[in-house]
């Protein structure tokens, strides 16, 4: 089969969501699978096939559409810039995937609600079209509304994301989630039918993480103290600022550990300021965007994840892989993927206080630490296993594809 | 998904730019004062026209200068209907039609922008 894999962030991006495509094309096409990936690109600058090297650029489109879209016909469009910014670029991602060709696809799976509302209008129309969504784009957005995005038209973007949210999970053949989190989200409250939701787990491939893990990093951990570690994306929707407090708290009580933070995002700044205002200069280190993150996490001996809004996160499947004790916020699918007490521990979101005596207690009780470590370790190998993953997405491609072939035979 | 929101400001940045030239969004210029020294200002001694005269003149340019111009060409409708906004006057220089023509015979048939299913989307207000 020809299977286009495609999403409207931009790709390549550090990310789970560009690991995953990545990882499923390898996947596909060790089974014969001709697969191209398919992304906007260059912070949205163009929209490209990453792996042929196709592209059409955005400014080439832009003026035309801006002209056909004018603020006179459509003003409330223009009233909020979210809005206004989602409209140009959902409508220009179904022009460029148009241009680049969407006709040659056996399959197209795409990986987020606005994808898959876009490709749904462009696509041939006998074209299975299977979506996996990796969060809810509405839940993200209702936060940053509140924050970074607050606007006195706030109330308009809200509608508009939750309806997007709606129209992309309703525009496949089938909407594929990693946990009951979304699929409750999804079916009670953008009102998805049942029949048209699936919870597969993505699966991950261990293998080339055990490699990459063996490899050498040039940090090294300090003699006599514990690594702390977090792994992801410097946003507000990551919560690292949580963190950075409850350590503060338990320097107060201890000086036997060290944290990294390891990613980048657009509140690096701002956290080395709280990091630098609380003193903690010295004992946490801001590693930035890295390629050797499972060798570091081998080297960390609690790995934490403080989120405020969270699916299936990539980081904390690699903890788990990697044998080491998590401490994470009890949100979205994440009490899914740790079992308190068991294989990890769950603190409530913001929570300060609960990270700080979480992190005590595994930095004083290490027999527990490494008990949570080793279940969930044990229980991560066989639950994220590749080859279970891709077995039930190939079914799903199945299932779709037969359902797509009898509905045209039934005409 | 921060990284789908976090790019609005180059994003709408990028709308002003035109063939890579810098961001004009925030690009208004004031008008400059032009500072003459006054000792460089020379008398001129010739007789100035009258008032009359420099309209007259001015209506002479104007007219040459229109019937010389070519017109600027316009946008011909190519592409309408793939549009719910009728046409409009647009130069026929932004419409890139070595794009625009793929896509257009590559579009379903009842494809349009905005999408008909969702149009409710833009009078939220309403």
């Amino acid at each position: 089969m020809k299977i286009l894999l495609a999403t409207y962030w931009n790709v390549p991006h550090l990310g789970g969501v560009w690991n995953y495509m990545q990882q499923l094309k390898k996947s596909l096409e060790e089974r014969g699978h001709e697969v191209d990936l398919m992304g906007y690109g260059e912070e949205n600058t163009i929209i490209h096939k990453v792996n042929t090297g196709e592209k059409v650029e955005k400014s080439k489109l832009l003026p035309f559409l801006q002209a056909k879209f004018p603020l006179y016909m459509y003003p409330n469009v223009y009233t909020n810039k979210l809005v206004e910014f989602s409209e140009f670029h959902r409508y220009l991602f179904e022009l460029g995937a148009t241009y680049l060709g969407l006709e040659k696809y056996d399959l197209i799976h795409t990986q987020d609600v606005i994808s898959t509302a876009s490709i749904k209008r462009v696509k041939p129309q006998n074209t299975p079209l299977i979506a996996t969504l990796h969060g809810s784009v509405a839940h993200e957005i209702r936060h940053q509304l509140t924050t970074i995005h607050q606007s006195p038209t706030s109330h308009m973007a809200r509608e508009y994301y939750d309806e997007l949210e709606r129209l992309g999970a309703t525009s496949s053949d089938l909407t594929i989630v990693a946990n009951h989190w979304l699929e409750n989200i999804l079916r009670d409250e953008f009102g998805v039918p049942q029949h048209q939701l699936r919870v597969l787990h993505y699966g991950f491939d261990s293998e080339e993480f055990i490699k990459q893990k063996s490899k050498q990093s040039y940090i090294d951990r300090p003699i006599n103290k514990k690594v702390i570690i977090y792994s992801g994306r410097l946003t507000e929707l990551k919560g690292v600022n949580y963190l950075i407090q409850a350590l503060a708290n338990l320097k107060a009580i201890r000086q036997d550990w060290i944290c990294w933070i390891v990613g980048t995002g657009d509140k690096q700044e701002e956290l080395q300021l709280l990091t630098k205002s609380l003193n903690l200069d010295n004992d946490i280190s801001f590693l930035g965007s890295r390629d050797d993150v499972p060798a570091l996490l081998s080297k960390a001996d609690i790995y934490v994840l403080p989120s405020i809004i969270e699916n299936q996160p990539l980081s904390l499947i690699e903890a788990q892989l990697a044998g080491k004790p998590s401490i994470v916020s009890n949100v979205g699918g994440l009490p899914e993927m740790i079992e308190n007490n068991v294989t990890g521990l769950l603190v409530e979101p913001k929570d300060v206080y609960g990270l700080f005596i979480s992190l005590n207690r595994l930095l004083t009780d290490s027999l527990f630490a490494k008990n949570l470590g080793e279940n969930a370790k044990k229980w991560g190998m066989t639950h994220w296993s590749f080859e279970n993953g891709i077995r039930n997405l190939l079914k799903a491609y199945d299932e779709v594809l037969l359902k797509k072939k009898t509905g045209d035979i039934n005409g | 998904m921060g990284k789908y929101t976090g790019s609005l400001k180059k994003w709408y940045s990028s709308l002003f730019k035109k063939n890579g030239e810098k961001d004009i969004s925030e690009s208004i210029d004031e008008f400059s004062i032009n500072e003459v020294n006054v000792e460089e200002l020379s008398v001129n001694e010739e007789p100035q026209p009258n008032i009359a005269q420099v309209e007259h003149t001015y209506q002479n340019n104007v007219q040459t200068n229109i019937s010389t111009e070519s017109p600027i060409l316009l946008y011909d409708g190519k592409y309408d209907d793939l549009f719910l906004t009728p046409t409009a006057t647009i130069p026929k220089s932004i419409v890139r039609e070595e794009l625009w023509d793929v896509i257009k015979e590559r579009l379903p048939e009842d494809y349009t922008i905005p999408c008909q299913s969702s149009k409710y989307l833009y009078n939220i207000y309403f």
